[in-house]
């Protein structure tokens, strides 16, 4: 962690505050919904908690802000890789016991850095299939919604989406904006409020 | 070698896509009528707090790194020089160490004594989180 000023790809530490507060407040509102999106199931860690988490990591150096790129863009691709890392963590301990610090090589660097095993182990794998889960069911009971999800999981977009559900061009679009509205959490009530 | 299980995968595609829409959306259906104050409040709150928590932990980090620094620094006064320190702190501080034990502990000992002293003396000067 530190903030490499040789980096001219990315923002400093300054320009990741101001980055961060001169977000229009739909944008603002959009990292909301990501976070509410992205924290379904997700063990010990609400909307606010993940979203506040990447706040932090880009505010102390420990994530890259890249230079131009949208501000929502970074929040989604940071709080979507801290959600894959909260998960592969688990839920049941902050003590990874397959975890270890290896031995510092470079005595120049000296470097801590740890030797992870591959974390794809089946609670990673189960805690990822519960979530898929959870979303999915957030749409149950609308044929149509349940089928543009379908299709969007199996990295389906735009036409090829469509075509894949089968629904003619207004009963489509009608179903994706309801998607949108039931995954990002239109219809809950804020999260960690 | 992708780390990434199926339903990750999955899990990605599907927040592609509804990222797309999201950006797509026009603010006010976004917003949903929630008033733009108080969605801009509620940023700057947690602004203020990941500031103050992004604070916290650089400060444990340049901790840190000044003590694997410390660590790897070879110790650079005279066996002299540690004894009269070592003497000196005993003297001010409630340190418990008789004038002969330190007259017979061997150089390494001294020099290992010194460097926690010293280390102990740094932790106790830095302001606590």
């Amino acid at each position: 962690m530190a903030w490499d000023s040789k980096d001219p790809g990315r923002l400093t530490y300054q320009e990741v505050r101001d980055a961060l507060s001169q977000m229009g407040e739909a944008d603002m509102r959009r990292a909301e919904r990501i976070a509410a999106f992205l924290s379904h199931r997700l063990p010990g860690m609400s909307a606010e908690d993940l979203l506040q988490e990447v706040y932090t990591q880009l505010l102390s150096g420990d994530r890259r802000f890249p230079r131009d790129v949208p501000a929502l863009v970074v929040l989604k691709t940071a709080m979507r890789s801290e959600a894959s890392n909260v998960r592969k963590a688990g839920r049941a301990s902050p003590i990874d016991p397959r975890f270890r610090i290896g031995p510092i090589e470079d005595e120049k660097e000296a470097t801590f850095h740890a030797n992870a095993p591959d974390r794809r182990t089946p609670e990673v794998e189960y805690l990822a299939r519960e979530e898929l889960a959870a979303l999915v069911a957030s749409c149950s009971g609308d044929a149509h919604v349940e089928l543009v999800v379908m299709a969007w999981t199996d990295g389906l977009k735009g036409e090829a989406a469509r075509e894949a559900t089968g629904l003619g061009e207004m009963a489509f679009d009608a179903a994706r904006k309801r998607a949108t509205r039931k995954l990002a959490g239109f219809e809950r009530a804020r999260e960690g409020s | 070698m992708s780390t990434k299980s199926r339903y990750e995968i999955q899990l990605d595609q599907l927040l592609e896509a509804c990222f797309d829409e999201l950006r797509q959306m026009p603010d006010s259906e976004v917003l949903a009528g929630e008033p733009a104050g108080e969605v801009r409040a509620r940023a700057e709150a947690r602004l203020a707090r990941a500031t103050q928590e992004a604070g916290r932990r650089r400060l444990i980090a340049a901790r840190a790194e000044a003590a694997l620094e410390r660590s790897r620094t070879p110790i650079a006064v005279s066996i002299q020089e540690a004894r009269d320190y070592i003497a000196r702190i005993i003297r001010n501080t409630n340190y418990t160490l008789a004038a002969r034990q330190l007259e017979e502990m061997s150089e390494d000992e001294v020099l290992r004594l010194y460097d926690q002293l010293r280390e102990l003396e740094e932790q106790n000067s830095s302001p606590q989180i």
